[in-house]
């Protein structure tokens, strides 16, 4: 629909970039040193100080990031060219090398320039996917809203559960009190293992819950005996409540109702965590990026002024 | 009860009551200063606490007895008591003035306590908030029987009533069910008047047991219990309910039941207003005597609401009844504003002139004038100059005191152009449309021009009739010309234009349907309008046409029945033409009829092809509409496939206007991946220009509109803004310091990162988007957004949006 940083200017900074990377493979073909191809031929040479320069430019977009007030276009057309051009680093400094790889300060600086790269690989990646399925999961909703949302229905589902019994208070509030939103930087991004799990079995029984309910009201049994509680979740906990309870169509209802709630408040929850999943994912890669880019910054000072010093 | 005679009654301590009575005092003139509420100034008592008051205009002097400059609402109002007090003013407080009856020299003020004051002369000061609703039943004026609510946190541990199911009786009841036993009482079975919000809130404040609500129920009489009664309570509340009546007791009750506009009073006191327009104000003349002799009016009732010129009004008022004539304290304004026109050294030469050579202000009274003239700039432009350019945003109107402009008709051909002679208008196009000026309008030989901002124009237009018409009627012609009929004579208009009628719609109401008989074509004078299909029995939009475009035509060509349903998207004004007329014209000239009919064709196929596009462009039209983009001229939306929520656009808005962030990215509502965030959408008829004391919200040339530096702080325009885009923040200087001195020694707010002064003193300012008018490069969030998920669009490119 927009111009965005993909398709900037009708892709021409995509269009640069190949250009680029088309002229260096052909002087790296065409180009005979009379000796094996390295840094030190002028090709060489030309091809790192294009290499330096575009590195050196594409760490200042960090700079021109925060400077909003600066009047050089665009800052879509920046990133557009810090992609394009950054990924034609690639075979800048791969032909640079000439190949020539060991365990020295001028290899750690092309590694850094790999890792780099491919963290951006990830961060376009992320980019393109995540804001579509972040808006989709959202749904028009802000995170502030969703966790709002929680919050009520928490305090809803306490004054309920009061009403129903001391048990199904205590339950209720467990469930609220180990109500984790969030987590470490892996449970993050890749989800609390053992929550998806719980996730995936709770849904099971509820299931067998409804249908074992349904039954119920459809013989017009009162009261089922012998349920053992033996999972803490409120959930199971009020499913099980429901079967077994015996305390007349008041409290049934009370009960039915603070199901409900607690399993709209567990479909809000996960969809938090997804947003924060989806967040984290979109954000972390520059906790990668950025500081590989420095370390790149000092491994290609070392490599410049190893050069010249032994020259 | 005995009544009292004085010269001068005045009614309302506020501050122009307060300056008239001390000056009264001052000149020991027999007086008496009514004030229905326990204390002076009522309107800026019930300020929040510590608000800065400003005073403006700045350039006018101040008049007075007692003192006023800008400060807090404390100082202020100390000031003002302690000024009113050596004075020796005669004051009444909780003296509410329910009647005036009688005639100049024998007034009779009735008062709400049954006493009656006599008066020679009555000055009204009494404002435009209104007084507040009484319960109206028997012991409704008990001291616990309260209609406002200042500090809920006050009271705590007490039984008490509110009375109300408003926004203003939800709010005080959930604030004081924190710390006490609350029942709210409602007259009806569900809360209806109130915002979303409350609603939602009240209900779970009563489901949740925090308070009590007894629906259907009103109070019936009030009774204080004896002390010691073994309740404990103070009062006793009888309750009519639908079962009877029933007894509540309680320690206080508060009674939300809101205010009475003060117009109906007014006009029982034999006072006329021009119009039925709600903001109309009675006119007066200019020893502010209104159409009842003897009965003066001055302050925001007369249309003066800033408190200067309040103050200053209460000086004159009292000084015209004693018989003295003061010069006006505008007169040295005004006598500037003429200084450099030959022949008019003496404004009232100036005044007489203007009056004969300009039609349309010969039904002003001076006063009126003098005031209009305040607002307006004097101006003589080189013969050869630019006073109007061609598809700028300025909304100002002009007349021709002298000498003539010259209309360029052709925006491609600067040589064609029509004159404009004396005593003519010009500018009513944009101010009445809110959209860009239709021509180029360059000054004549010995041009005298005055140019009267939006404002101004409008309050004369909803104050004087023969303004509204004459420039209605001019407005009528114009668009007709140059939106239907460019190359139709005048003549053969004016017969056309006098058929025509100009029809106001309100937001969703229909201008016509598909399928009714077609017998008028609507030429839109502002505001804009969908165009639907029905399909499958749902209406389907398919366009959005903004103002100066023209619906209907298509069935008066076709002789068919109306093709589609069109609506008004916001409040909406046209022109309706007759079909009749319409038709009679086309007769007589064919090149019309051809080229109407080409136009029609181009439409009658865009419309089919937008048939075929599946239903969810036509939705999104329906989504932006209702987001208010009907009105905007300029707005930011993002794209959600795009964001990725880094949230630069809001650090950038921050860093370029003074630490504060203009607009919300998380806000706002979304509609199929295009969300629509809280910032401003620059409206063609801005809300927030409604009713700015100080008229310091204007627009530039290229349509931003923006907050100039004269705001008072008073936030009218915070709360008349529906889109909830404007703050009330400090808007001091700070330096920040430089990007590397965060970066590598941490120094100072990160960029982007809001950041606020210090100074705690200093006064709160409304701040909104400017479109970084004073920049290069644009809007900082467009600029500074990384993935083109920002954008900002113009009402011409919603469609292709929508597409």
């Amino acid at each position: 629909m927009y111009e965005s940083y993909v398709n900037y200017r009708n892709f021409f900074y995509l269009k640069v970039a190949v250009a680029l990377c088309t002229l260096a493979i052909l002087a790296y073909g065409l180009h005979d040193p009379h000796e094996p191809a390295n840094g030190g031929t002028w090709l060489g040479y030309t091809l790192g100080t294009l290499g330096a320069g575009l590195i050196v430019w594409l760490a200042w977009f960090g700079v021109r990031k925060r400077s909003y007030s600066g009047t050089e276009g665009r800052l879509v057309g920046w990133l557009s060219a810090h992609i394009y051009l950054g990924a034609s680093l690639l075979v800048i400094v791969t032909l640079h090398s000439g190949f020539q790889l060991g365990w020295n300060v001028h290899t750690l600086a092309y590694v850094l320039t790999l890792l780099v790269v491919a963290s951006g690989f990830y961060g376009l990646y992320a980019y393109v996917g995540y804001p579509r399925e972040l808006a989709s999961n959202r749904a028009g909703m802000t995170r502030e809203a969703m966790i709002a949302e929680v919050a009520e229905l928490d305090r809803e589902c306490l004054g309920l559960a009061d009403e129903v019994d001391k048990e199904a208070h205590k339950v209720v509030l467990q469930s609220i009190e180990e109500t984790v939103l969030g987590g470490s930087v892996i449970e993050q991004l890749f989800g609390d293992p053992a929550r998806r799990s719980a996730s995936a079995g709770i849904n099971k029984s509820l299931d067998a819950v409804r249908q074992k309910v349904e039954a119920r009201v459809a013989r017009g049994v009162p009261q089922i005996q012998n349920i053992e509680n033996q999972d803490a979740t409120a959930i199971s906990f009020l499913a099980e409540h429901l079967i077994a309870d015996g305390g007349g169509p008041e409290r049934l209802e009370k009960i039915t109702r603070l199901f409900e709630l607690i399993t709209r408040k567990r479909t809000m929850v996960e969809r938090i965590q997804r947003d924060i999943q989806l967040q984290s994912r979109l954000a972390f890669w520059l906790y990668l990026h950025v500081p590989l880019s420095i370390g790149l910054l000092a491994a290609l000072f070392c490599h410049v002024f190893a050069v010249f010093f032994y020259w | 009860m005995a009544s009292e005679r004085y010269t001068i009654a005045i009614v309302g301590a506020g501050p122009g009551g307060l300056s008239a009575a001390a000056r009264a005092a001052e000149t020991g003139t027999s007086h008496i200063l009514l004030e229905a509420a326990p204390q002076i100034a009522n309107t800026i008592y019930r300020y929040q606490k510590g608000k800065h008051v400003m005073a403006e205009p700045g350039q006018l002097p101040l008049r007075a007895a007692i003192g006023f400059e800008a400060g807090t609402r404390e100082r202020i109002l100390k000031n003002w008591q302690t000024g009113l007090e050596k004075t020796g003013a005669n004051t009444r407080y909780r003296a509410e003035v329910v009647a005036i009856e009688g005639e100049q020299g024998k007034f009779r003020l009735k008062l709400a306590d049954g006493s009656e004051v006599k008066a020679e002369h009555v000055v009204l000061g009494i404002g435009l908030q209104g007084n507040l609703r009484r319960m109206e039943v028997p012991g409704d004026t008990l001291p616990e029987v309260q209609y406002q609510l200042d500090d809920p946190e006050a009271y705590g541990d007490e039984t008490i009533v509110v009375v109300g199911a408003g926004d203003a009786a939800i709010e005080n009841a959930l604030a004081l069910a924190v710390n006490n036993s609350v029942i709210i009482l409602n007259r009806r079975d569900e809360f209806t008047r109130a915002k979303e919000g409350n609603l939602r809130d009240i209900m779970r404040g009563i489901d949740g047991g925090q308070l009590e609500c007894m629906y259907n129920a009103s109070p019936k009489g009030v009774s204080a219990l004896e002390t010691g009664h073994a309740s404990g309570k103070k009062l006793r509340l009888e309750v009519k309910t639908r079962d009877g009546t029933s007894e509540v007791l309680c320690d206080r009750i508060v009674a939300r039941l809101g205010a009475l506009p003060p117009r109906a009073f007014v006009e029982s006191c034999g006072v006329v207003f021009p119009s039925d327009d709600p903001a109309a104000v009675p006119s007066v003349s200019p020893r502010y005597e209104s159409n009842v002799p003897g009965l003066y009016i001055i302050g925001a009732l007369a249309g003066y609401p800033l408190i200067k010129q309040c103050i200053n009004q209460g000086y004159e008022v009292v000084e015209f009844i004693c018989g003295r004539d003061v010069e006006p304290a505008d007169e040295g304004l005004l006598r500037a504003k003429f200084a450099g026109i030959p022949g008019l050294t003496k404004v009232n030469l100036a005044i007489v002139q203007i009056r004969s050579n300009i039609p349309l202000f010969a039904g002003l009274t001076p006063l009126q004038l003098r005031e209009f003239l305040l607002d307006s700039d004097i101006r003589t432009p080189a013969p050869g100059e630019v006073v109007v350019q061609f598809n700028d945003y300025t909304n100002t109107f002009f007349s021709i005191l002298r000498g003539a402009v010259h209309i360029q008709i052709d925006p491609d051909d600067p040589s064609q152009t029509v004159k404009l002679g004396v005593g003519k208008f010009f500018g009513e196009m944009s101010l009445i449309s809110g959209r860009r000026r239709a021509a180029t309008i360059v000054a004549g030989e010995d041009c005298v021009l005055i140019e009267t901002p939006r404002r101004s124009m409008n309050k004369l237009i909803q104050s004087v009739e023969s303004v509204r018409r004459t420039v209605d009627e001019m407005f009528l012609l114009r668009a007709i010309r140059m939106h239907i009929a460019p190359d139709v004579p005048e003549d053969d208009l004016i017969e056309v234009a006098h058929t025509a009628r100009i029809r106001q719609f309100a937001p969703g109401n229909a201008l016509f349907k598909e399928g009714d008989p077609a017998d008028s074509l609507h030429l839109i004078r502002s505001g804009s309008v969908t165009i639907a299909h029905e399909i499958g029995g749902r209406e389907i939009v398919i366009a959005y046409l903004p103002s100066g475009n023209y619906v209907g035509e298509l069935a008066l060509l076709t002789d068919s029945p109306r093709t589609a349903t069109v609506r008004a998207a916001v409040a909406t004004e046209t022109i309706e033409l007759p079909g009749v007329v319409f038709r009679e014209l086309l007769a007589c000239f064919p090149d019309l009829d051809a080229e109407l009919k080409a136009k029609a064709q181009v439409r009658l196929s865009a419309s089919a092809r937008m048939r075929g596009v599946k239903a969810n462009a036509g939705n999104m039209i329906e989504f932006l509409v209702a987001q208010g983009i009907g009105e905007a001229t300029d707005v930011l939306l993002i794209d959600e496939s795009l964001c990725v929520g880094c949230d630069n656009c809001e650090k950038a808005c921050a860093d370029t206007h003074k630490g504060t962030s203009l607009l919300d990215r998380r806000a706002g509502p979304s509609f199929a991946s295009v969300h629509v965030p809280t910032s401003c959408r620059h409206c063609e008829h801005p809300h927030c220009m409604k009713d700015c004391p100080p008229d310091a919200i204007h627009r530039t040339p290229e349509g931003e509109v923006y907050i100039a530096d004269n705001c008072i702080g008073c936030g009218n325009c915070e709360q008349n803004c529906p889109y909830g885009v404007i703050q009330m923040a400090v808007k001091g200087e700070t330096e920040k310091p430089s990007l590397w001195k965060w970066l590598l020694f941490g120094q100072g707010p990160a960029p982007g990162e809001e950041f606020h002064s210090e100074d705690k003193t200093l006064p709160k300012k409304a701040v909104k988007c400017d479109m970084c008018k004073d920049q290069s490069g644009g809007p900082a969030c467009v600029r500074a957004c990384p993935t083109g998920a920002a954008i900002r669009v113009s009402p011409t490119e919603f469609m292709t949006i929508a597409r």
